[in-house]
């Protein structure tokens, strides 16, 4: 009975299953013969094991650190934290105070400061646009400290005067000095102490949208002492200005300027000549004429991608009669030539590396586009600086020339670099920076 | 008494640990198959109150995809065997016929069965707001353009994105072609439809408050909505247009992670770079170019599935598609480079500037503009099916090997010109031209798709075998002459593993005579062999067959070589 009935089930299940194939649209099986989509898979990996998963362990510690990084990231973005910081900032800006991160001059460096407009700070840009009122703070650790105000008369338009008194007190505890002149040696380091207190006049035309005159008149106090590393030498109390000095400065300059966007210039360049006086008073037996130029030209080359730039720079002082040249005010040479640095841009070397009455160089850079990223941008950049001081014109030796090499990466946002990462090589070493700007 | 024994105590301890090891191998991640059918299991209830939502940030997912993930791959010994052996790991969810099994995933549509044009551009259901009074109840707060939530008045809820101002219908037009597209390929989308309003049609929640850019949370209301509004793009009669997504019902447990998987859901045991519908994403995002395609674009909700609560897994926000990057047209290096994409860049700085790469030639060429607006920046000049990147480096999309791209190209074909017309009305243009240039711009991009991925694996497929006279003929279709991207004729040649029986055929069709068979296994392994347009022998695939009393060879397993 029972086998009867399973042979009526399994006749009923066979017509049942026919007539439910020949009913069942093309697509179940859609590639003829078998059911593509079969909840069926082969055995070919069904597990990652725990030795696969081992095999990872030199990662480990390192997934540590990204989980920290990831909660911070996480909370930085959940509490709009960023958004939080701009607006500060931007709500800073409004009131007229720019807090601002020092350069970098070395790693480990580290420095703050704030700029203050004092006229806007006190909501009176709309009725007094052309009132220049700034102060501002900044300090470096082992660099310098810095205070300044200024006040006066900013241009009525593009095209105008202007012109303003200025104070800035600088104080440098560990300035490095090797001697005077295209020979010195690197194992001769001497460091200093500087105080600098400025309080000057300055009167300026800007003729064109291009080209601009100014004029300074200032009094300066400089107490020089030993500096605070005391692994270098105390400097030599013979060499001119070592005592410091007061100091009267009359000087002219004449700026030429086309670069199509000062921050990041692709094309046009910029023309710089000044010339000042200074006379020592209070009893320092100081006088000297300062002349300065410096050419710069930014070219694209190819695409626009790609720019060159180049710029030239020549500094000569002239003592008058017998009277002498304080050694802080020679020309510096050595280090990347960005303020604070006082010194001009040669890489290879360490800051103010060389001090001389004169001053030659050439800076080329080759700069090219290698990513981008919607308003953010870098660039790599490969570098030559050539220069020398030297002391009277006809000390002059062409095979005193030094070279420094290298190459880097800016970072760029809206094309104002806000990182330059760059390795230079000259005979002396090698140096490292990480700076928020550029050299020219 | 016996616990004190220290022996036995000791091997009890070691043998909790080792099966509390064990444990964790397996909750790491076996596939759910029955352990003899190899079928994969039905889907388990899970308890929506134990998983906990997953935190989504586009900072920790650029940190660890972009730059930690980059650096750290190479100390993971297998990932760096993998890529000093140039090996891609296969799929893990592929059937015995290089198929993906519907999922929480996962559905095939249109691949499967032809979806209707009315079909494809109803695209997945969810209610449109209805007619009437909307309150918009809190702003968006994350992504880049201007949106806010809003309530219909039949209670429904709905995300409200807009235009910017200077592309009208950009990122709109984007969002209602990209999201069809996603759901009739097999993902779980969100309902997207575009809606018109009136400023008089919006009234404010008393306690709707957003984060505006001060990165502090505000109450919204029906001034500052207005103030919002200005900055989008309106109809010609003033009104706005907008996407409007319907909010997914059930419980939100945040996105799911496009490399790994979620430990508590007994669903998604297997690591998801190791799911061929998660790799093929890329294929799908270039399609369209979603290049945000990422961690955060993604959502799981606790849904009721087959009268068991389980978590699926969405693909969301499809208005950085297209020519569109949401907020302005697309960058144009996007869909050719990661957002920092190490191997461009070094490639960059060692060509010293010299080498143009094929997106600034494109740009160029185009005179660095966008010449529709409510297009954006989308063409197919320089599109490399096979290099095409999204912004974020995931190990899944890395992953993909050719046998997932040809699978993700097949169901790319299966969308014909008047499907992808039918799919680029819904994004309603104003301008009938954007209309067809889009029509033309996706169906170009598809057939580019296709003959690659076709390209790099044997294009044989659709297998039926036949019993001829004589022997047993096992006939597949070749995929590229089926869907006429190249019209010249295959070259093919096949052989059987482990015997002498190979020879050549003009297109992917075998003729076993019954003489060889007899001198063949049981079972045997067919592997079929194709030229690819280089004139190079395309990676194969093995048809695995079984002797069979009515039809002479029955089929049970295409394998394709990853």
């Amino acid at each position: 009975m029972m086998k009867r009935l399973n042979g009526e089930r399994t006749a009923v299940a066979g017509i049942l299953a026919a007539f439910l194939f020949t009913m069942t649209p093309p697509f179940v099986f859609a590639q003829g013969e078998y059911d593509a989509y079969t909840r069926v898979l082969p055995r070919q990996k069904q597990r990652e094991t725990l030795t696969e998963k081992s095999l990872g362990f030199l990662a480990f510690p390192f997934d540590v650190i990204r989980m920290g990084m990831d909660q911070t990231l996480y909370t930085i973005e959940h509490y709009h934290i960023d958004d939080k910081i701009k607006w500060i900032y931007d709500r800073l800006t409004d009131y007229g105070i720019y807090p601002k991160l020092q350069n970098m001059a070395n790693f480990g460096d580290f420095g703050a400061g704030v700029d203050i407009d004092l006229v806007k700070l006190v909501h009176q840009k709309g009725n007094l646009p052309y009132l220049k009122m700034k102060t501002g703070v900044a300090w470096t650790s082992n660099e310098l400290f810095r205070v300044y105000t200024e006040v006066g008369m900013d241009k009525l338009n593009e095209i105008g005067p202007y012109g303003s008194f200025y104070f800035n007190f600088e104080e440098r505890p560990e300035e490095d000095f090797f001697g005077i002149g295209p020979n010195t040696s690197r194992g001769d380091s001497q460091t200093f102490k500087s105080e600098i207190t400025t309080l000057e006049t300055r009167a300026g035309y800007s003729l064109t949208l291009d080209l601009d005159l100014k004029f300074r008149a200032a009094y300066k106090v400089a107490n020089i002492k030993d500096g605070g590393d005391e692994g270098k030498g105390k400097l030599d109390k013979n060499i001119a200005g070592a005592r410091g000095g007061d100091f009267l400065v009359i000087g002219s300059e004449l700026a030429h300027d086309t670069r199509d966007f000062p921050d990041d210039p692709h094309k046009g360049g910029f023309e710089r000549v000044q010339i000042s006086y200074t006379e020592g008073v209070d009893g320092y037996d100081f006088g000297y004429f300062k002349y300065r130029g410096e050419a710069a030209r930014y070219k694209e080359v190819f695409s626009e991608r790609q720019v060159i730039g180049i710029r030239f720079v020549g500094e000569h002082n002239d003592e008058l009669n017998d009277q002498e040249i304080p050694f802080f005010d020679l020309a510096r040479l050595g280090g990347y030539g960005v303020y604070p640095s006082l010194g001009d841009t040669h890489r290879g070397f360490q800051k103010n590396r060389f001090f001389g009455e004169s001053l030659l160089l050439m800076n080329l850079e080759y700069r090219y586009l290698v990513w981008q990223y919607r308003d953010f941008s870098l660039d790599a950049v490969a570098f030559w600086d050539e220069g020398q001081v030297f002391n009277e014109i006809s000390e002059f030796q062409w095979k005193d020339f030094r070279e420094s090499v290298g190459g880097g990466f800016r970072l760029k946002v809206l094309r104002k670099a806000i990182l330059s990462l760059e390795i230079a090589r000259s005979d002396e070493g090698i140096n490292v920076y990480a700076r928020s700007n550029t050299p020219f | 008494m016996f616990m004190r024994d220290p022996i036995r105590r000791f091997k009890t301890a070691a043998g909790r640990v080792l099966a509390a090891a064990l444990a964790g191998t397996l909750a790491w991640g076996p596939v759910p198959v029955h352990a003899e059918t190899g079928e994969a299991l039905p889907l388990q209830s899970v308890n929506a109150e134990e998983i906990g939502k997953t935190k989504q940030s586009l900072y920790a997912d650029i940190f660890d995809q972009v730059f930690y993930e980059e650096g750290v791959q190479f100390l993971r010994l297998r990932d760096l065997a993998r890529k000093i052996t140039f090996t891609k790991p296969e799929a893990w969810n592929v059937n015995i016929y290089e198929e993906v099994p519907d999922s929480l995933f996962f559905t095939n549509r249109h691949g499967r069965k032809s979806l209707s044009a009315a079909e494809l551009k109803e695209g997945p259901k969810g209610p449109a707001p209805a007619r009437g009074k909307w309150t918009v109840i809190r702003g968006k707060g994350e992504g880049v353009n201007t949106g806010f939530f809003v309530r219909d008045s039949a209670g429904n809820d709905f995300l409200l994105k807009f235009d910017p101002i200077d592309y009208p219908e950009m990122s709109t037009a984007a969002e209602a072609v990209s999201s069809r597209i996603f759901h009739a390929a097999g993902y779980n989308v969100p309902a997207y439809h575009l809606v018109k309003f009136n400023l008089e049609d919006l009234e404010v929640a008393p306690d709707a408050r957003y984060y505006d850019d001060t990165g502090f949370e505000k109450p919204l209301t029906k001034d500052k909505v207005e103030e919002l509004l200005l900055f989008v793009a309106r109809n010609t009669d003033d009104s706005f247009r907008a996407s409007a997504s319907s909010l997914l019902k059930g419980k939100i447990k945040g996105p799911f992670h496009i490399d790994g998987h979620r430990k508590n859901d007994p669903n998604d045991s297997v690591p998801h770079r190791f799911l061929r519908e998660i790799r093929a994403i890329r294929v799908f995002c270039s399609w369209v170019d979603y290049y945000d395609m990422r961690t955060g674009n993604t959502l799981d909700v606790v849904e009721t599935v087959g009268g068991k609560e389980v978590l699926k897994h969405y693909v969301i926000d499809y208005s950085s598609t297209l020519g569109s990057a949401g907020y302005d047209p697309k960058p144009p290096q996007f869909g050719h480079e990661y957002l920092f994409d190490f191997g461009e860049f070094f490639k960059s700085v060692f060509a010293l500037g010299f080498w143009k790469k094929p997106w600034q030639k494109r740009w160029d060429e185009n005179d660095r503009t966008v010449t529709d607006p409510s297009l954006g920046y989308f063409d197919n000049r320089y599109f490399h099916p096979g290099k095409w990147k999204n912004q974020i480096p995931y190990h899944a999309f890395k992953d993909l090997t050719a046998s997932d791209g040809y699978w993700a190209a097949k169901i790319v074909m299966s969308f014909t010109d008047e499907d992808i017309a039918a799919l680029v009305q819904t994004a309603e243009f104003s301008d009938g031209e954007a209309g067809r240039l889009l029509t033309k711009l996706l169906t170009e991009r598809r057939d580019l798709i296709g003959k690659y991925w076709f390209g790099k694996s044997t294009p044989a497929d659709r297998f039926v075998i036949k019993r001829e006279a004589g022997g047993v003929r096992v006939e597949g279709t070749d995929l590229v002459s089926h869907y006429r991207l190249d019209p010249a004729p295959r070259a093919y040649r096949y052989a059987v593993h482990g015997s002498s029986l190979k020879g050549e055929s003009s297109g992917p069709s075998v003729l076993l005579q019954d003489s060889a068979l007899a001198g063949l296994p049981e079972t045997f392994v067919l592997c079929l062999q194709s030229r690819n347009a280089e004139g190079k022998w395309a990676k194969p695939v093995e048809l695995t067959l079984q002797k069979d009393a009515a039809e002479g060879l029955k089929l049970t397993r295409i394998r394709r070589k990853p």
